[in-house]
Order: C-alpha cells, then sequence, then structure tokens
C-alpha cells in the first residue's frame, strides 16, 4: 500500500504537494528502496539549481550500481535534505516522510497533477509483476 | 542474437573511460548493438567509482586517476583485463533485477574461466561489519556480493550504472598478483605468464555459452570515436 496523498513516478518517485504553495516534496518509494537493499551513497542537487521534469536531479549507489534519480517536475530546488546524506537509514525506516529528499519550487501545477496516483502507481507495479 | 565485440588493445585511462562513456550515451540515444568491449590499460591508472574522492587516494606513485561512471571502490588497472558491457536494462538475455544481473554476468565469466581450467565461484550475498564508511577504499580489498573469487580469494570485481534504460557493467578481472590480501590473480592461479589475446578468448567463449548470443568483432563508430576523443579532452582530461 502507498500513501494516497502521494503522487508517483514510472521510475519510483514519489512528489507531494505543500499545501497551499508551489512547492513539491520529492523522495523516492519504499518500493525502490526495497529494490535497491544496502544503499551506500547518496547524491542530492544544491538548492538553487534548476531541474526539468524526467531529467536526473541526483544519484544512488547500492550493490555498487548508480542510479539516476529523475525529477517529477520542472522548477527549482529550493532546499535538500542534509539529515538523510548523513543518515542513509533513513531512507528505510522512513520514506514517505523523515526521507525526504529535495523540495522544488514548480513552475506548472499540470506536471505535478498529471503524476501516477497511488493505486495507478500499484497497478503500475502489478503490471510489471514486481512485489511491494 | 548478435552482440557488438570491441576489442581494444591497450590504451590510457582517460581514453578508455571516455570510450566506455560513449559507449552508454549512444546506446542511449541510437539504435545501436549490445556491446562487449575488452580492453586493458597502458599506462596503469587508478579508476575511482562514481561516489568516491580523489584526495582520498593514497598512493605514492605518481599515476593517472580517472572516475568510472559505475559504482564501487577504486582499482589499480595495471596487468588486468578489463570489460564494459552495455545492454538494454530489459533484454532478453540478462536479468533485470541488480542482483541477477550482476549474477548472469559473472556466470558468464565463471564459464570464461573455466575454458582455462580455472574453477571460479561468485561470492553471492555477504553481510559486512564495516559501515558503509569504513569500507576499504580500493575494491580488492573489500568483499561484495558480486565477486568472483577463487579458493576464496577475490579473483574478479565489479560494478554497475543504470540510466534511461541501459545498464554498463564494468568487471576487471586481475591478470598479475598485485599483492592484496584476500586477493589473486589469473597468473598465481595458473602458475604462468597469461597471454592478453588468451584470457580475452576465454571470456568472450564465456560470454557466448552463458547467453547464447554471438559476439561479432567490430569497430566503434565513427561517430563514438570521434565523441569519445571529445569526451576524452573535455571531461577526463580536465
Amino acid at each position: 500500500m502507498f500513501p494516497d496523498e502521494l503522487k508517483y513516478t514510472k521510475t519510483h518517485e514519489w512528489a507531494k504537494m505543500e499545501e497551499n504553495t508551489d512547492v513539491v516534496i520529492v523522495g523516492i518509494t519504499d518500493h525502490a528502496v526495497k529494490q535497491l537493499g544496502d544503499i551506500a551513497f547518496l547524491e542530492l542537487p544544491e538548492a538553487g539549481n534548476k531541474i526539468k521534469k524526467d531529467s536526473p536531479f541526483g544519484a544512488i549507489e547500492s550493490i555498487k550500481a548508480v542510479f539516476d534519480l529523475t525529477s517529477p517536475v520542472t522548477g527549482e530546488v529550493i532546499e535538500t535534505n542534509q539529515q538523510i546524506t548523513d543518515n542513509l537509514e533513513l531512507l528505510n525506516t522512513d520514506p514517505y516522510e523523515q526521507g525526504w529528499m529535495i523540495k522544488i519550487k514548480i513552475e506548472n501545477k499540470n506536471e505535478f497533477e498529471s503524476l501516477m496516483n497511488a493505486s495507478v502507481y500499484e497497478g503500475f507495479l502489478n503490471e510489471k509483476g514486481e512485489e511491494h | 542474437m548478435k552482440w557488438r565485440l570491441i576489442r581494444s588493445g591497450f590504451l590510457n585511462g582517460y581514453t578508455n573511460m571516455a570510450i566506455d562513456e560513449v559507449m552508454f550515451i549512444h546506446k542511449i540515444t541510437q539504435d545501436v548493438p549490445s556491446t562487449l568491449r575488452l580492453y586493458g590499460w597502458d599506462p596503469p591508472a587508478i579508476s575511482i567509482g562514481y561516489f568516491q574522492k580523489a584526495e582520498d587516494i593514497k598512493f605514492d606513485k605518481k599515476i593517472d586517476i580517472v572516475r568510472r561512471m559505475t559504482g564501487g571502490g577504486a582499482i589499480l588497472h595495471d596487468k588486468e583485463l578489463t570489460f564494459c558491457l552495455v545492454a538494454p536494462i530489459k533484454n532478453s538475455v540478462i536479468p533485470e533485477k541488480v542482483f541477477n544481473s550482476y549474477n548472469a554476468i559473472c556466470q558468464a565469466i565463471v564459464n570464461g574461466l573455466t575454458f582455462l581450467g580455472i574453477n571460479a565461484q561468485i561470492r553471492g550475498k555477504v553481510k559486512t561489519s564495516l559501515s558503509k564508511n569504513n569500507q576499504p577504499f580500493f575494491c580488492f580489498s573489500r568483499p561484495s556480493s558480486s565477486d568472483i573469487l577463487f579458493k576464496g580469494k577475490k579473483l574478479v570485481g565489479s560494478a554497475q550504472r543504470r540510466k534511461n534504460g541501459i545498464l554498463m557493467h564494468h568487471g576487471s578481472i586481475l591478470l598479475d598478483d598485485q599483492n592484496l590480501n584476500g586477493a589473486t590473480s589469473i597468473n598465481a592461479i595458473l602458475q604462468r605468464e597469461i597471454k592478453f589475446e588468451e584470457i580475452s578468448n576465454a571470456i568472450i567463449q564465456g560470454f557466448e555459452k552463458e547467453f547464447s548470443i554471438k559476439l561479432v568483432p567490430s569497430d566503434l563508430t565513427e561517430c563514438e570515436t570521434k565523441l569519445s576523443r571529445q569526451l576524452e579532452k573535455t571531461k577526463h582530461l580536465t
């Protein structure tokens, strides 16, 4: 089960609109965390960086494999979660709250609205035959 | 199924990394076949993993230092056969999931080594008591599930990069001993000096057997060659 209040991407990021703002918080789903296994390194952008929907915003390494983190929306990074870069375990224990990665001030709310909701994301994983 | 085989011979570290990167980018953007590239290093060089810092290298000789696109620890590339495999993450011969893909590719290497009379094993899942920050800096000093071992000693190290649906897998096969604790080499096992050609041929056979593919000797495309020269100058040499 994935939190209903979040939106999801096919590359397993989640996105949450902060109430009454144009800021979207982004992280990776617990499905992604489980698939990655033992996460060793994380690279996040600095505040002020501009990022584009469907483009990489960072990278993560597990089992010596490096993966891109893909932005669900276009906008400017206004904050990164310093806590997780020092404590990657938070991605395992609390991927949807303390494990958030970046906050993005978005340009186009439609990009956020067009992301998958929880049930569609779950269906997408089922279609791929992936456990969740 | 046919894959492309590139035998580059011995090149410097900057050129080697530029070629691998271009093969990877090209596979993302162009319709080129999946590729296995085999190469050596002249002069020797140290490659560091994507997340490692060059200033953390403790090495007392002057040597070229290059960064890989793949993860894992640093490697001193001297007498070694390196391979770079580039293929779609979803393909008909290598499993999609990371752990399984490592296993399949390592099995191809293990198969190849049997042609030399070497009975190697894949280490399999390991639990290390070391925290991530306390892992040894060098690949051949740290245990990993994808290691290929001979009598408990590491002979082959591997690492991957995954991007836009494409997989890059790097593997390093030690040909000669580097006096590293817990590591061994082809020469030490065979008690003779193996020719680069001979180990290359064995590894090619291993891949062909494991994946039922035909590796067709090829050259880089004109575009790949041009781009890799540019990338070497603009990125890897700076």
